[in-house]
């Protein structure tokens, strides 16, 4: 019965039973020895290249650290993350991290859907176009700093061209609190999104045209169509391209500290920035260490929600 | 609407602290650090240039072929990174022979003993070359701590001044200003006379260390420290923050300036939409290479506050010997060609100004650089930028303050200046 039924390969000897122990070392050490031998090597690589430094820094945040050495001293416990959220700045950098990321988010979703639909619906001639969408994606982040810096500042800037052409007095958009999060959200949209754009455009290339033709026999409208069709069958993308941006937006650093350095004041001061400073200027590894805990915290809460809220093995269309 | 940051305070203090370990570490085996005798064998020197431009035009040939046991590797960490990656590379056992930080940045590193104590290897330095070491006077004095103990010699500097356009001073019938006040008045006549430009140019902006501007704004105007703390809730302090204010209430500085860095002032003004601004000396070549010195641009280095002292500061390159350096007598060779006349020269020619005596006397870079002169007096006086420990932290409290004030430049300055010394003296006494 035992061998019959987790055997098939032994059932094929003509009707002779295989001796037990034989049979009972494929059948449990086949399926267990292999897949483990198979995921060995990335395991290692994942272990050692990812799991290995977020532990490290997870042990750092947990104690007091000599900068001299980089050995820990002595265990506190969660007295450097106490420190932190006892931080007015540490507290006003996580509250605009959260507007920061849910602009990122809101903006970035927003352009991935549009362009991933235009792209979609080019001709089929024109559609190395696509290609171009990715530009901005291999522009390296300080380079996109001076690229907004310049369009934005208002002595010689492309917004202080366009202001004076319609007779307005140009803006500070990055002298103001509020105008230079704005921008440098944006920035941040626009050199990242692109990336977000192609994982929505690959999704909508994979829904099943016939179920448009259906529901326009059904009488279904453009916008319908889109949401209970377009929407629900791209929904592993839109997950993907939710958690890709995220994670682009917490730990957005480099073209922030470019273009604003942090300021006007703290208002552009996100997380990533806040770490650098701490770590690399003021020489605090423990606390830069908790604070990149928290931000991995956050990516990892962010991801599971998506996922959460859009499940990616159950595709509508099926 | 700027918050104090009790943690950044109590991040440094813990960190130096346990820095604290490795000093003992090191002092415990007798040192400051290596026999400071010859080396018979073969070294390599380590340096850590704090950019590419630091690397001499030969690359240090002319030096490997005068000590011939001797070869330099260089790499470059940028001035910013050249002390937090040094404690990384220290506690990972790769430690540079020599680094190259400004003197505002290596206080802590001299504090918790990371640095190698030049004591012996200057007198051996003075009897071997008394000519050499005269010249390298000023130099030295910028690589003393505040204990009185030289660790290094600073190699080149970039004072910062009051550069002008001349030439809009003598359309609008301006006399040379003397004071911080006349300067004031000026800008309010260039805003007059050219309506389309900026009088004035502040570097307001986070992303720029307020050591080389704001600070040397603030001694120059007879502002004073305690123990590396710089004192702004006093007269010059308040002075200068109401400064600000009022070329921003009066629109005589850009709306931008709350996101200007040095790139944008030194650019203005290059580019020639800018009155007036500090620039560092090492940038001024690239104004001649726009506008002529004396017809077109001036310095303005005597300018007071009214019955104020002054005080002229600023940062140097400092050429600093590791603790734990394997040969601290090589290593002091590589230091005194970087401080001496050759290596001088010609970095002098093409990035910045050496303080080697005998470079600032040679016609050479005198022809090239007609403003020296003018500048040599009050060279003669200058120290070196005062810097506590926690010089990082103390400089966040600076950023906050100077935007507050040019944010908002109605703003009681007197109240902005008690409340960030508050949080100086805070930082200081931990």
């Amino acid at each position: 019965m035992t061998a019959h039924l987790a055997s098939p390969g032994a059932s094929s000897t003509g009707g002779t039973t295989l001796p037990p122990v034989p049979v009972r070392r494929r059948r449990r050490l086949g399926p267990v020895l292999g897949p483990i031998i198979a995921v060995l090597p990335a395991v290692v690589i994942v272990g050692v290249f990812l799991a290995y430094p977020i532990g490290y820094g997870l042990w750092i945040s947990l104690h007091e650290v000599s900068m001299f050495r980089l050995a820990t001293e002595n265990f506190v416990g969660l007295a450097n993350y106490q420190a932190l959220f006892a931080d007015p700045t540490f507290r006003h950098s996580l509250g605009r991290t959260m507007i920061f990321v849910f602009g990122v988010i809101v903006l970035g979703m927003i352009q991935s859907l549009a362009f991933g639909l235009v792209l979609y619906h080019l001709p089929q001639w024109s559609r190395a176009i696509r290609a171009l969408n990715l530009i901005p994606f291999f522009i390296s982040s300080v380079a996109v700093a001076m690229i907004w810096r310049f369009f934005v500042q208002s002595e010689g800037g492309f917004t202080q061209f366009l202001s004076q052409s319609v007779g307005q007095e140009p803006i500070s958009w990055l002298a103001s609190p509020t105008l230079a999060l704005l921008v440098v959200t944006v920035a941040t949209v626009w050199a990242m999104a692109p990336f977000s754009v192609l994982l929505i455009l690959s999704g909508l290339q994979t829904v099943n045209s016939e179920m448009y033709e259906a529901a326009e026999v059904d009488g279904a409208n453009a916008v319908q169509r889109f949401v209970h069709i377009t929407l629900p069958s791209i929904r592993p993308q839109i997950a993907t391209s939710l958690i890709w941006l995220t994670f682009q937006a917490f730990n957005s650093f480099g073209l922030i500290l470019a273009l604003t350095g942090g300021g006007p004041g703290r208002a552009t001061e996100i997380l990533a920035v806040y770490m650098y400073g701490l770590g690399l200027d003021q020489l605090d590894l423990a606390g830069s260490s908790a604070v990149m805990i928290i931000i991995l915290a956050f990516n990892a809460l962010f991801s599971l929600l998506y996922l959460k809220l859009l499940p990616t093995d159950e595709p509508a269309q099926s | 609407m700027f918050t104090p940051s009790p943690r950044r305070t109590r991040a440094t203090a813990g960190a130096l602290a346990a820095a604290l370990g490795l000093t003992l570490a090191a002092c415990s085996d007798g040192s400051s650090g290596a026999d400071p005798a010859p080396a018979d064998e073969e070294v390599e020197l380590v340096l850590w240039l704090q950019r590419d431009e630091f690397l001499p035009s030969d690359s240090f040939e002319a030096f490997e072929a005068e000590h011939e046991n001797i070869t330099v590797r260089t790499v470059t960490i940028p001035a910013e990174e050249q002390v937090s990656s040094f404690l990384l590379s220290s506690a990972a056992g790769d430690a540079p022979d020599v680094l190259m930080p400004t003197t505002d940045l290596w206080p802590p590193l001299a504090q918790e003993g990371a640095l190698y104590d030049m004591t012996d290897l200057l007198q051996t330095w003075e009897e071997e070359d008394p000519e050499g070491f005269a010249n390298a006077a000023t130099g030295i004095a910028f690589g003393t701590a505040a204990d009185g103990v030289t660790y290094g010699v600073g190699m080149t500097g970039a004072p910062t001044w009051m550069v002008y356009r001349t030439d809009w001073f003598a359309d609008a019938g301006i006399d040379e200003p003397q004071t911080y006040d006349e300067l004031l008045e000026a800008a309010r006549t260039i805003q007059d006379e050219h309506p389309d430009m900026t009088p004035f140019g502040i570097v307001g902006g986070r992303a720029a260390s307020p050591a080389a501007k704001f600070l040397t704004l603030f001694y120059m105007m007879g502002g004073t420290q305690v123990d590396g703390v710089p004192q702004f809730d006093s007269e010059a302090g308040i002075y200068l923050l109401e400064y600000y204010q009022t070329l921003m209430r009066e629109g005589l500085a850009s709306n931008d300036t709350l996101a200007w860095t040095s790139d944008q002032t030194r650019g203005s003004f290059i580019e020639g939409i800018e009155g007036m601004t500090m620039i560092s000396q090492n940038i001024y070549p690239s104004i001649e290479d726009s506008l002529a010195f004396g017809e077109e641009w001036g310095v303005l280095p005597h300018l007071t506050r009214d019955g104020a002292d002054r005080l002229m500061t600023f940062r140097a390159v400092t050429a600093l010997i590791a603790g734990n350096t394997e040969h601290p007598y090589e290593a002091s060779l590589l230091v005194r060609y970087l401080a001496g006349e050759e290596y001088g020269l010609d970095i002098s020619m093409r990035y910045q100004p050496s303080l080697n005596a005998a470079v600032q006397e040679n016609e050479e870079y005198l022809a090239q650089s007609p403003w020296v002169p003018e500048l040599t007096e009050y060279l003669a006086s200058a120290q070196p930028l005062p810097a506590h420990a926690n010089a990082a932290e103390i400089y966040e409290v600076i950023h906050d303050m100077k935007q507050e004030a040019i944010g908002n430049p109605d703003a009681d300055a007197a109240a902005i200046a008690r409340d960030a010394q508050e949080q100086m003296d805070a930082i200081a006494s931990e």
